[in-house]
């Protein structure tokens, strides 16, 4: 404890005069009674013991003079010394990528981060807080605050998001926070290297608290299967990140059948990968690897895959407006060109964007035909009205003006009309046909197109039950139009437990924990899987260190926290307690 | 060395027609002013007897017998002396002026009352020195009394008053008044009041309070001195102190009440602020003890 205003001490002159004054005072007056005989017993019921007497009867003194010497204190200004984080703002930035639940010393680094942070957050006295974790969308979850209390529920609520770090990006982004404050940056993660670390700001400090030491682990790197008329066939890629060699067993199931179509003892070599492949394994709906064995992160031990077409490619007749393929582009969507008579020949699973009305029936993969190449259109005029299909999820259909159509085929589904006349259709296999060409109609023009032809390539190329793979958290926009009656989308795991919902029309962000999911919406049900990304499988050791100019001197400073408020408290309640005093005794005397 | 009178000039003439009141028959031998109930010689006639042998002759009404030729006796009342006795506590706690003053008026009016009708009065205080008591009868020793009472020495005994009281008391008196303040322990009361009726059928006890004793208007810190027994005890006044000392005053003399009744001894409690002559007119009379 230390002193502000030593200069105060002069008041100390205040309680002593009221101790000079009640040395000096009156004492008992002496009066002689008949007899005190009833005194007596009363004095000796109220005389609990002659200590407690002397204290009751000096009670007003003696609170008057505690009141005066803490008053005298107060003005003293006492202030406690305690250690606390150097700097004056604070911004932890916290990892929650999956490689944080490795577990080391029987807790995994992420929990030994959070005890850490509680403990940090002892030593903040007051000073504000920035709290920040990773992913592709860093969240701030706290921002300068000071309450400890708000503090510490924030970590105790953190959790681990599975999705990688993207710590150049997190960097940038706290750089954006910095103020022209000293400020402290604690960065809890596994690995970040010094040279990673922006370090032109002078007045920054950087604590990075790594993983402590060695974690073993073994992750299955790659898994993939291909369903063939054989049956499926599988590629498992194991990696031993550790400095032994590892057995373990591997562990192939059906997810559909929950049958085990592998079981094999793998022993991988240190620091080396294990390529195994399956043939022939019976046809499922998807496949899940489980790798048995002992190491410090078990994320990575499990991996899924559903053996569904996804179609990526897409090729866009030659003979096409250019307008297509640009509309394609501008939404990022990757299109070859193909000349109008190669079209036939393409044997990959791809979508294709054609006006070759033969194409329908020729093509394996789905078709998007735009205008047709066997008929003569003829004029229209009305007004366009649209089913409720997926793939007008986005796109509004109502201003287009189209001038002629082709005619329709009878045997398909119309999704859209003009003035009754069909004008885009649906086959039974998924091809979508427009019965206009681009020249045809001011489509293009509008935004709905491109979003048209988005939906339209989404739907197609995935197989209808089937979205896709996921990184964990990612974002996605999907062209999913939920049931009438649901009018949202539930998203399920495997195990049947609910994850979150997405509104209609929203957009899709998966979940965080890798494994699979089921896509909800009344009897319309998608499946999607969530996976690791890549890096999250290797996990790297990393120091703890600190760099910058404050982190010479110490990682801690003292900090004078002044004692004036609760003195004043406690003079406060010694005044209350004299003026009770006071009162029982009654005011005259 | 004659102190000043303590009672006003015409107070003998103004208590001179009452009497102590009492249903006592406990009477002296000598003759007296009191109308008894055994029949005497009186001059107050009562009845007519028949006579019967053993009879005295003298006392046959011969006018009767002339007219009746039978023999009567006439028989009259007897007149016979009452005896008072007055105890009067002067331990030290009686020391306090206006309570010595008024124990000391209450016993000279008491004693004038008794000498007023030629019956027997003593009185006795008990005190370390060997006193005379006093012990007198007839109206003519009125002022010897007073002037008796008057000069008599300040209240020194230091031993309490119960315990000596039974050895004071005068035997076979027809009404015995004990004044004193009551401060003694219950104890004490208890012993001397079971001895007292012994000594009188009617026995009085006349408690004199101060004012300060019944509500006491002390402030602040006081260390208070017990007469007696010089015993010191600090007191910080406030009011739920002296509501306590209340408490304990109201239940040591409801208890000294009781063990009075229990004894058949009556009791009259007389405060220092009220005037002598207001507890004589007022207060003993409507308690029947004069009249």
């Amino acid at each position: 404890m230390g002193f502000g205003q030593l200069a105060f001490l002069w008041t100390a002159i205040i309680p002593i005069t009221v101790l000079l004054y009640y040395f000096f005072r009156k004492k008992y007056t002496e009066k002689t009674i008949s007899s005190t005989m009833f005194w007596e017993t009363v004095m000796k019921e109220t005389k609990v013991s002659p200590y407690l007497q002397y204290l009751q009867r000096n009670a007003l003194l003696y609170l008057q003079m505690i009141a005066l010497l803490l008053l005298v204190l107060t003005l003293l200004q006492p202030y406690f010394r305690s250690k606390a984080i150097a700097g004056e703002h604070i911004i932890w930035v916290v990892d929650t990528s999956a490689t944080m639940l490795a577990v080391s010393d029987g807790q995994t680094i992420f929990e030994r981060h959070k005890k850490e942070m509680m403990g940090l957050s002892e030593q903040l006295a007051g000073k504000p807080l920035t709290l920040l974790t990773t992913g592709e969308e860093p969240t701030i979850l706290l921002r300068d605050e000071t309450n400890v209390t708000r503090i510490q529920s924030a970590i105790d609520n953190l959790e681990v998001g599975y999705e990688q770090e993207h710590l150049t990006k997190m960097l940038d982004f706290t750089e954006s926070l910095f103020k022209d404050k000293e400020t402290a940056v604690y960065i809890f993660t596994d690995h970040v290297e010094r040279s990673e670390l922006p370090l032109e700001n002078d007045s920054i400090t950087w604590f990075v608290k790594g993983t402590p030491e060695q974690i073993d682990n073994v992750s299955i790197q790659r898994f993939g299967a291909t369903q063939s008329k054989k049956g499926a066939a599988v590629l498992v890629q194991l990696s031993n990140d550790t400095g032994s060699e590892k057995q373990g067993q591997l562990e192939v199931r059906s997810l559909t059948s929950k049958e085990v179509l592998v079981n094999e003892p793998v022993i991988i070599p240190a620091n080396d990968t294990l390529d195994l492949s399956f043939k022939d394994l019976p046809a499922t709906g998807g496949l899940k690897a489980t790798l048995q064995i002992e190491d410090d992160y078990t994320v990575d031990n499990e991996s899924a895959v559903l053996l569904q077409q996804q179609t990526a490619q897409t090729f866009v007749d030659g003979s096409l407006h250019q307008l297509v393929t640009a509309a394609f582009q501008a939404m990022d969507i990757p299109v070859s060109s193909v000349p109008a008579e190669q079209v036939g020949y393409l044997t990959e699973d791809a979508v294709v964007v054609t006006n070759q009305t033969s194409q329908l029936s020729l093509s394996k993969s789905p078709v998007l035909l735009i205008g047709r190449n066997d008929e003569n259109a003829k004029e229209v005029n009305g007004v366009i009205t649209t089913e409720r299909d997926d793939v007008f999820a986005y796109a509004e259909m109502k201003d287009i003006f189209v001038s002629s159509l082709y005619p329709s085929f009878a045997e398909y589904e119309t999704i859209a009309w003009v003035d009754d006349e069909p004008f885009i259709q649906r086959s039974q296999r998924g091809d979508l046909i427009v019965l206009a060409d681009i020249q045809m109609t001011d489509w293009p023009l509008h935004p709905s197109f491109p979003l048209f032809l988005w939906s339209a390539r989404e739907q197609m190329s995935a197989a209808s039950d089937y979205i896709g793979t996921f990184a964990p958290n990612e974002r996605k926009s999907l062209s999913l139009v939920a049931e009438e009656t649901e009018g949202e989308w539930e998203i399920f795991s495997d195990s049947g437990e609910y994850v979150s919902s997405l509104q209609n029309g929203g957009q899709f962000s998966a979940p965080s924990r890798p494994g699979l999911y089921v896509l909800k919406s009344g009897k319309l049900e998608k499946h999607f899987s969530v996976t690791l990304e890549q890096q999250e499988k290797k996990i790297e050791e990393g120091t703890t260190f600190a760099i910058g100019t404050s982190s010479q001197e110490s990682v801690q400073e003292t900090v004078e926290t002044t004692l004036v408020p609760w003195f004043l408290l406690l003079i406060v309640l010694l005044l209350l307690a004299e003026w009770e005093v006071q009162r029982r005794r009654g005011f005259t005397n | 060395m004659s102190k000043p009178f303590i009672l006003p000039e015409d107070w003998s003439a103004k208590i001179g027609r009452l009497q102590i009141a009492t249903k006592s028959r406990l009477r002296g031998h000598h003759k007296g002013s009191h109308r008894s109930m055994r029949f005497g010689s009186s001059l107050d006639f009562s009845d007519f007897r028949e006579y019967h042998p053993g009879d005295d002759v003298r006392q046959i009404d011969w006018n009767v017998f002339a007219r009746t030729d039978k023999y009567f006796i006439k028989r009259f009342l007897d007149e016979q002396e009452m005896r008072v006795h007055i105890l009067l506590d002067s331990t030290k706690s009686m020391l306090e002026e206006k309570k010595w003053l008024l124990a000391r008026q209450l016993t000279i009016s008491l004693g004038q009352l008794v000498l007023g009708k030629d019956d027997r009065l003593s009185f006795a205080t008990p005190s370390d020195e060997k006193m005379v008591p006093f012990r007198r009868k007839g109206a003519m020793y009125r002022k010897a009394f007073t002037s008796y009472i008057t000069n008599l020495n300040e209240p020194i005994n230091h031993s309490s008053f119960a315990s000596q009281a039974a050895r004071y008391s005068a035997k076979d008196c027809t009404v015995l008044f004990i004044i004193t303040d009551g401060l003694e322990p219950m104890e004490e009361w208890e012993k001397a009041l079971r001895l007292l009726p012994r000594f009188s059928q009617d026995i009085r006890l006349i408690l004199v309070q101060s004012t300060e004793e019944v509500a006491p208007q002390f402030a602040g810190d006081l260390q208070l001195i017990d007469r007696e027994t010089q015993s010191r005890v600090n007191v910080s006044v406030s009011s739920r102190v002296v509501e306590e000392y209340e408490q304990k005053r109201q239940k040591h003399f409801m208890e000294l009440d009781a063990l009075c009744r229990r004894y058949g001894i009556h009791t009259m409690k007389v405060e220092t602020k009220d005037d002598i002559s207001q507890i004589l007119f007022h207060q003993m009379i409507r308690s029947n003890w004069i009249n």
